[in-house]
């Protein structure tokens, strides 16, 4: 099921606000509420290997008891009880994500026979491998106390607004809320407002860029042109923003409506005056789990610091999907994350902001390009023509039209990446903190919003053909 | 241990209106569910001359490969309350943001806008452009 589906709003959340908010009662109820709500979510989409996260939250429930249990007195124990519950557990992903690509890779270069498994990739692996690794290191660590109930871990790595994209929230960050939660009016309010605008930047931005992009970059690249190049990854690279970045949105703000922080995940990436800052910026919750989880304990800034490097962003490519062009881009981050430390940041910093910011996304906007084609002759034709190498015309009249039709929707959502929303908020919040009678105008303000909000999405989801979620590949 | 982040101060100030919000959006999902549920299902769509998803047969097989719920999907978005209505809404929230990203009409408005731009364009790419238009019209 998507967050952006008339069946999840119109039946899934009817019944899992009506139960959660009327019928549970205590804490008990309201946890059991989301946790059948949620493998309930997850088996409508992926009916067959919820056994897999079962068994992977099982695992790592046992584990970390025995890690607990024996982190005093027998230290190599409870070492060795991590090594063997990661393992398995990073063993399920390698399994189900990666062994086709290693196998046929190994089969190409060595004329070997290794027979591929062909498994479809179960949904959210990604995501839920790593929350459950972060728990178990984290009482390794001793900085999360162990669960002793099964259920409430499965409710952990199971809950549906973060369970299948993200953010990919730390143990600790929700381990006090598993079992005593704060709830406001004010953060429910906030929280459906947040949904709300989470799924306007999904039906109506991220799928309309996606259109524009689809019909460039998806074509005949022989036709396309230079300027065509340009304007399809430019709307991609607002397509995966507005797409990604509306998730994490659309999981926040109902993490808040259940009473649940859930880290932020994006900081403006698209206004980053580096790779090095675009990165801080950009799927927070998957560099910090990088760089707490892999990155320190590598060594960190100490030892070694390129290989480290070159570990965490070869990964990092490779978390995207198992194929060559996503390790392409890692490696390609890498590189210039490496230059950057060396010299590139310091002369980056004299040079006027403008530039500053043209480089970043210059970068970031190429990156996109080996994201996109996971195809490599696509790939390598796609950059030939974005720099005008082989030959394609220039311009044609599709590329005028295309502009001229959606000049206003470009100008729109670039602006709208940017923290204009956050100014808009400022003054908001201050003018509704002016006076008594104000600030109800202004909430009042808000649920109207809402309301319209939710009015036209529904007109957009009823109308559109066209609704993927891109991190659902991952 | 992780330093505590500054809190985002949340844009309601008012419980009671942040608790209306919620309740409004429930009531409006609860509404339309009872309603999808009352409604008699349409078969058939006039306004797109296509017979609308009917409600699935259950089968183990098709609910372990993923199409039975596949197909509630798709049959509850074409036999959604006020489904004309919403289309209307779409298609003019659509003109408005971009004349691309309607879907099934792209074609046709690629001969539009070929019009509108002809200004110094030359008749050749307009006639390509309508060309290759009208194939897509025809497939």
């Amino acid at each position: 099921m998507v967050f952006s589906s008339l069946v999840f709003i119109y039946i899934f959340l009817t019944f899992t606000f009506i139960l959660y908010f009327f019928a549970a009662k205590s804490i008990r109820q309201k946890n059991a509420v989301l946790l059948v709500m949620s493998l309930f979510f997850y088996a409508w989409g992926e009916p067959k290997w919820i056994i897999l996260m079962l068994i992977s939250t099982a695992v790592e429930y046992y584990g970390a008891i025995m890690v607990d249990e024996y982190k005093e007195e027998r230290p190599e124990i409870a070492k060795a009880a991590l090594a063997v519950s990661v393992s398995v557990s990073l063993g399920f992903l390698f399994i189900f994500k990666y062994f086709d690509f290693f196998a046929f890779n190994f089969n190409q270069t060595f004329n070997t026979n290794i027979s591929l498994l062909g498994f479809t990739l179960p949904i959210g692996i990604s995501f839920y491998t790593f929350q459950t690794i972060t728990y178990i290191v984290d009482v390794y660590r001793g900085k999360a106390e162990v669960q002793h109930s099964y259920p409430r871990l499965l409710l952990y790595v199971s809950m549906f607004p973060q369970l299948i994209a993200g953010p990919i929230v730390k143990y600790v960050d929700v381990e006090k809320q598993l079992t005593a939660r704060t709830s406001s009016g004010r953060k429910v309010g906030d929280g459906a407002f947040r949904f709300l605008v989470g799924l306007s930047k999904k039906a109506i931005f991220a799928n309309v860029a996606g259109e524009i992009a689809k019909q460039f970059l998806d074509g005949n690249l022989k036709e396309l042109s230079v300027v065509g190049a340009w304007m399809g990854i430019l709307a991609y690279t607002l397509q995966i923003y507005y797409d990604f970045s509306a998730y994490s949105d659309m999981a926040i703000g109902l993490g808040k409506i259940f009473g649940f922080d859930y880290p932020e995940n994006f900081n403006y990436p698209y206004i980053s005056k580096s790779i090095t800052e675009f990165w801080k910026r950009w799927h927070i919750s998957l560099t910090t789990f990088f760089r707490e989880y892999l990155y320190i304990p590598l060594g960190g800034n100490r030892k070694h610091h390129v290989i480290n490097l070159l570990i965490v962003w070869a990964l990092t490519g490779l978390w995207h999907g198992a194929a060559w062009n996503f390790i392409l881009w890692g490696l390609y981050y890498y590189l210039i994350i490496v230059l950057e430390r060396l010299f590139l940041g310091n002369v980056l910093e004299r040079c006027p902001k403008v530039l500053q910011h043209i480089y970043t996304m210059f970068l970031v906007i190429i990156g996109w390009g080996f994201f996109y084609f996971d195809d490599m002759e696509r790939l390598k034709s796609f950059f030939w023509i974005m720099f005008g190498i082989n030959g394609n015309p220039f311009a044609n009249i599709t590329d005028k039209s295309v502009f001229i039709n959606h000049i206003l929707f470009f100008a729109v959502a670039i602006i709208a990446a940017t923290p204009v929303s956050k100014i808009i908020r400022k003054y908001f919040t201050k003018l509704s903190a002016k006076s008594s009678t104000m600030s109800y105008v202004c909430d009042a303000a808000l649920i109207l919003t809402g309301v319209f909000l939710l009015f036209i999405n529904t007109a957009a989801l009823v109308g559109s053909t066209y609704n993927p979620f891109l991190y659902f590949r991952f | 241990m992780d330093k505590p982040k500054p809190k985002k101060r949340p844009l309601f100030r008012n419980n009671n209106m942040g608790v209306m919000l919620l309740m409004s959006f429930l009531l409006i999902i609860t509404i339309m569910f009872l309603l999808s549920i009352v409604l008699p299902d349409k078969k058939i769509s006039e306004r797109e001359n296509r017979t609308l998803t009917p409600f699935p047969k259950f089968s183990v097989s098709s609910y372990f490969s993923g199409d039975f719920n596949r197909q509630i999907d798709d049959h509850y978005s074409d036999t959604f309350p006020f489904r004309d209505f919403f289309l209307n809404v779409n298609d003019k929230l659509t003109k408005l943001t971009s004349q691309f990203s309607s879907g099934s009409d792209d074609s046709i408005v690629v001969i539009q806008t070929g019009e509108r731009d002809l200004g110094g364009e030359g008749f050749d790419d307009y006639e390509k452009a309508q060309a290759e238009a009208e194939g897509e019209v025809n497939d």
